[in-house]
């Protein structure tokens, strides 16, 4: 998703800074999809990502004036949604926002290539459901660029530069979660080995 | 060795490009080379299928949600920081049209001395020549000659410790009506307004 024009954008958070209920309408509704997305592969957990997405617009539209233009508008919604996640999770005391499956940043050389085929065995449905699952269980480093890569579809550079790591990290960090996703697809169905 | 440095086979490449070959992100060279490969490996075609589900997946994120209901609520509890006054939220209107606050204020001025002067002009407030708006009732009523230096008026009103308190135009006709502090001047400034040659006429009220 782009971010608005600067100018219309500027317009519109003035607009938002005297109560204009519109100008606070248009905002959201071009960003809340992307936004949803970037809390929800973060907090597993629908409810509590509507109530996030929902906090992260209210301070934002609070204090319109404090965005100054210096980054993209989707970023800095995007750095308030991280801190309130960052809250919630504290609340949540554990395990239920950390990811299960604990990852080093392993150079993929260093792996033997998962099995790629093990959803030719699944239902659609089925599929879906796994898959959503495994994802949910990567670290947050992970999915983060899952986010920036598949769901805004940035280039490997522009990845990097968000994730403010080098691209070779990225790189792996990629591989990684797609061959983790392969292991805990199988591990679902009970056949317990990950790679072949 | 930085992972960036070291020689890839062609598998690493393809996995390494395989997660942006399917957002089309790549340059043309790398999207032959995938296509090649893929052409030449079934496990490949795997990998792509795989990959292609998974991003199709996370881009569904919150694809089933109502943002309808969302929008709602927030609008519902959306109240704005400060309620800012009527002329901050003139001047932030004029703002977000791209008029710089200094231009902004002037504009503002500008705009209510219109408005004060068309009103006084057309008698918006029902007053008569004859109605007095001010506490202090005026001493003296003088007709002002056509073209005369309404400057140099105040100045003389001023040297004889009078005032203005109100004015009126009527039919190309401007009167102004003057409090004096000390009664006793009130002749002396008459007669220096009509030696300036300023005024038509003079009244003392009553």
């Amino acid at each position: 998703m782009k971010d608005l024009p600067v100018k219309e954008l500027k317009k519109l958070l003035n607009q938002i800074g005297i109560g204009d209920n519109k100008a606070v309408e248009t905002v959201y509704r071009h960003y809340q999809a992307s936004l949803y997305a970037f809390i929800r592969l973060r907090v597993r957990d629908d409810e509590a990502a509507e109530e996030i997405l929902n906090d992260t617009f209210m301070i934002a539209f609070q204090k319109p004036e404090q965005y100054n233009g210096s980054s993209e508008f989707k970023t800095w919604l995007c750095g308030i949604a991280k801190n309130v996640c960052g809250t919630w999770m504290r609340k949540q005391n554990s395990g239920v926002a950390k990811s299960i499956v604990e990852m080093d940043e392993v150079l993929f050389e260093n792996l033997p290539s998962p099995d790629w085929d093990i959803l030719s065995r699944l239902e659609a449905q089925e599929m879906d459901d796994v898959l959503r699952e495994c994802i949910d269980k990567l670290p947050i480093t992970h999915k983060e660029a899952f986010f920036w890569a598949w769901f805004e579809e940035e280039p490997m550079e522009v990845v990097a530069e968000r994730l403010d790591c080098p691209i070779g990290t990225i790189k792996s960090r990629l591989f990684n979660a797609r061959s983790k996703i392969a292991d805990c697809v199988k591990g679902a169905f009970g056949s317990g080995v990950a790679y072949v | 060795m930085s992972e960036d440095m070291m020689p890839l086979n062609d598998q690493h490449r393809f996995e390494q490009l395989l997660p942006f070959y399917i957002t089309n992100k790549l340059s043309l060279d790398d999207i032959a080379f995938v296509e090649s490969y893929i052409a030449s490996n079934s496990d490949a075609k795997k990998a792509l299928h795989f990959t292609e589900q998974l991003s199709r997946i996370v881009r569904n994120t919150g694809g089933n949600r109502n943002p309808e209901q969302a929008i709602n609520r927030l609008l519902a509890n959306f109240k704005p920081r400060k309620r800012l006054s009527l002329i901050r939220r003139l001047i932030e209107k004029l703002r977000s049209l791209g008029i710089s606050p200094p231009l902004a204020i002037a504009l503002l001025v500008i705009v209510g001395q219109g408005i004060g002067y068309t009103a006084h002009k057309m008698n918006w407030f029902g007053h008569t020549d004859e109605t007095i708006l001010t506490e202090s009732s005026p001493h003296l009523s003088i007709t002002v000659k056509k073209g005369a230096d309404y400057g140099a008026i105040a100045v003389i009103i001023e040297q004889f410790g009078g005032r203005i308190v109100h004015s009126s135009a009527a039919i190309n006709v401007q009167k102004i009506f003057i409090t004096v502090m000390d009664k006793m001047k009130i002749q002396g400034l008459i007669d220096a307004l009509m030696d300036a040659g300023l005024i038509e006429t003079a009244a003392i009220l009553l």
